[in-house]
């Protein structure tokens, strides 16, 4: 019978959950340094505000600590935290949806005639960085225009990389629907973001 | 079994969404209530409908006691998770300080996710599903033949491509460039540690290590007196210094003794010599031919502790007593010593000769 390699990453998650159930909380830091930053990208993605999605991160962990007891030693710790953010994300999203309709349009980026959303034009520094900047925040006002389920399933394919399997296990939806929601909303980036990838 | 179809769960949100904002009439909270009695799951669980009711309606710290009992019905393993996460959440003692209830999380994420009626997939849905990798071998085949002929479909998956890689780029740049330190610092006191930087059994060595250092800092009398004589000891002085002449730039720099010696003893030497002109009695010049023959320089110094031996460079004016020693202490530092009795106030003359320093040619540089 073929043994599954041994996962380092996820023996150090183990221990450290461990050490933590075990009565030193502080262990949870290395758990929360070596995770914030993958977080942190996926509340990005789904919240536009950077302190928004900071304070998300940080709740993240706050209720992942409390539930520490319920996650099962031979899981993903990541994978675990992650479908807590998307909770989080939606239920923040839901709660705040009355204020948040259309902001980008108001303060970063504008609508062209044909529906993409323009390139952010900013004077000063014409530097490289400024223009990755500035394709960053079309990139972003771009994930903000797509529903939250669609900005959900784009960003556990894209950036996470789950399989259409697990998105549907992760969010608790059949597989046809991880499908339909990918399509669309990728038609829909296609169509925002027109300028951009015409240039790529 | 009986869950409620989209348009209840529609209402239930926004009914939730006016009990939240604190805008629902009565009869919308019936409203409310009686929609989610609807769903099976929820009426199945009397105790969680007593706790929504509660909630609803107004709080009750009963309420809370039966938080115990609900938990454990959501245990199991059936899907309730997220409920059951809402709950613990909403229970928090935090929450109940706050008063911030939400049972709009409670609700929705038990009647939402299971209902979701699965979305059939539009048939250019199967262009995503082939860039993600997510179909059959045969069906790659076929889809490779109608690529070939669809140039449109081609285009779409390279704008797939690019759309993935550009929302990857910008969430990593914006990762990339965040300052998460303060979500640590916020996590920490959250989960009950006062102070974000502690290091778990550090406290009883850091009490020993300022225990120790507050011991050492009292001092006897006796031992502030020993220490005292031990730190003026070695503390060098310029005259005994003088008798080791060619060790004195060892151990002070002879600019630095010049500085001190010639701003503490040179206004007093320049006095004194000021003295000497305008009283000449005070130098008892003797007549040319009353002088004796001198003797040699060095049966006529008095050997004392301050001025011994007298070297090349000294001398001694017989007639007013004064004895004078030059030393030079470095190579480009002359010292002179000058003494009028045995028990007179001692002079030094300190000079030295500026050697022009070789012009910096920016080598070093």
């Amino acid at each position: 019978m073929k043994q599954d390699k041994p996962n380092p990453q996820r023996a150090l998650d183990r221990k450290l959950v461990e050490a933590v159930r075990a009565g030193d909380p502080t262990a949870y830091r290395g758990l929360v340094e070596r995770y914030q930053s993958r977080v942190y990208a996926l509340m990005c993605g789904m919240v536009k505000d950077r302190e928004e999605a900071r304070d998300l991160t940080q709740e993240v962990f706050i209720k992942a600590y409390k539930n520490l007891d319920r996650f099962r030693l031979e899981s993903s710790f990541y994978t675990w935290i992650y479908r807590i953010g998307m909770n989080l994300a939606i239920d923040h999203l839901r709660k705040f949806s009355k204020r948040r309709s259309d902001e980008y349009d108001d303060g970063i980026a504008s609508r062209e005639s044909d529906g993409s959303i323009g390139e952010v034009h900013r004077t000063g520094d014409p530097g490289r960085s400024l223009e990755r900047k500035q394709l960053n925040e079309t990139i972003m006002a771009a994930l903000q225009k797509l529903s939250p389920d669609h900005r959900q399933v784009i960003l556990l394919r894209e950036v996470e990389g789950l399989s259409y399997k697990e998105i549907a296990e992760s969010l608790e939806i059949a597989e046809g629907t991880v499908m339909s929601r990918l399509y669309y909303a990728r038609r829909k980036l296609q169509q925002l973001l027109k300028p951009q990838l015409a240039r790529n | 079994m009986s869950y409620a179809t989209e348009q209840e769960l529609s209402r239930i949100d926004a009914l939730l969404m006016r009990v939240l904002d604190e805008e629902a009439t009565s009869d919308e909270r019936q409203e409310l209530l009686a929609l989610a009695d609807a769903d099976t799951r929820l009426a199945e669980l009397t105790e969680l409908r007593t706790q929504l009711r509660e909630a609803v309606f107004a709080w009750s710290d009963d309420a809370v006691e039966v938080v115990g009992a609900v938990m454990a019905a959501l245990q199991v393993d059936d899907g309730w998770d997220a409920l059951s996460d809402g709950l613990r959440a909403a229970f928090a003692v935090e929450a109940l300080a706050e008063d911030t209830f939400d049972i709009s999380e409670l609700v929705m994420a038990a009647v939402a996710a299971p209902t979701v009626a699965a979305e059939e997939p539009p048939p250019e849905a199967v262009f995503s599903a082939l860039h993600d990798g997510e179909l059959s071998a045969e069906r790659r085949v076929e889809m490779a033949r109608e690529l070939g002929r669809d140039r449109g479909a081609l285009s779409a998956l390279n704008d797939y491509a690019d759309i993935g890689r550009l929302i990857r780029e910008g969430l990593d740049d914006e990762a990339r460039h965040a300052d998460l330190t303060p979500v640590w610092r916020g996590v920490a006191p959250a989960i009950g540690l006062s102070d974000p930087e502690e290091i778990p059994g550090w406290a009883p060595i850091a009490d020993a290590v300022r225990d120790a250092v507050a011991a050492a800092s009292v001092m006897s009398a006796a031992e502030s007196a020993a220490l005292t004589n031990t730190v003026m000891d070695g503390i060098p002085k310029p005259i005994r210094e003088l008798e080791h002449a060619d060790e004195l730039d060892e151990l002070v720099n002879p600019s630095d003794l010049r500085g001190w010696i010639v701003r503490l003893i040179g206004p007093a030497a320049i006095l004194a010599l000021g003295l000497m002109l305008v009283i000449p009695q005070l130098w008892q010049v003797p007549e040319k031919d009353s002088i004796e023959p001198t003797p040699p320089v060095a049966e006529n110094v008095q050997q004392d502790d301050a001025i011994e031996p007298m070297s090349d460079g000294a001398f001694a004016d017989a007639g007013s007593g004064m004895k004078v020693e030059s030393l030079e202490t470095a190579d480009n530092v002359f010292v002179q010593v000058m003494q009028f009795d045995d028990d007179g106030p001692l002079f030094l003359m300190i000079d030295d000769v500026d050697e022009p320093s070789a012009p910096d040619d920016g080598a070093s540089l």
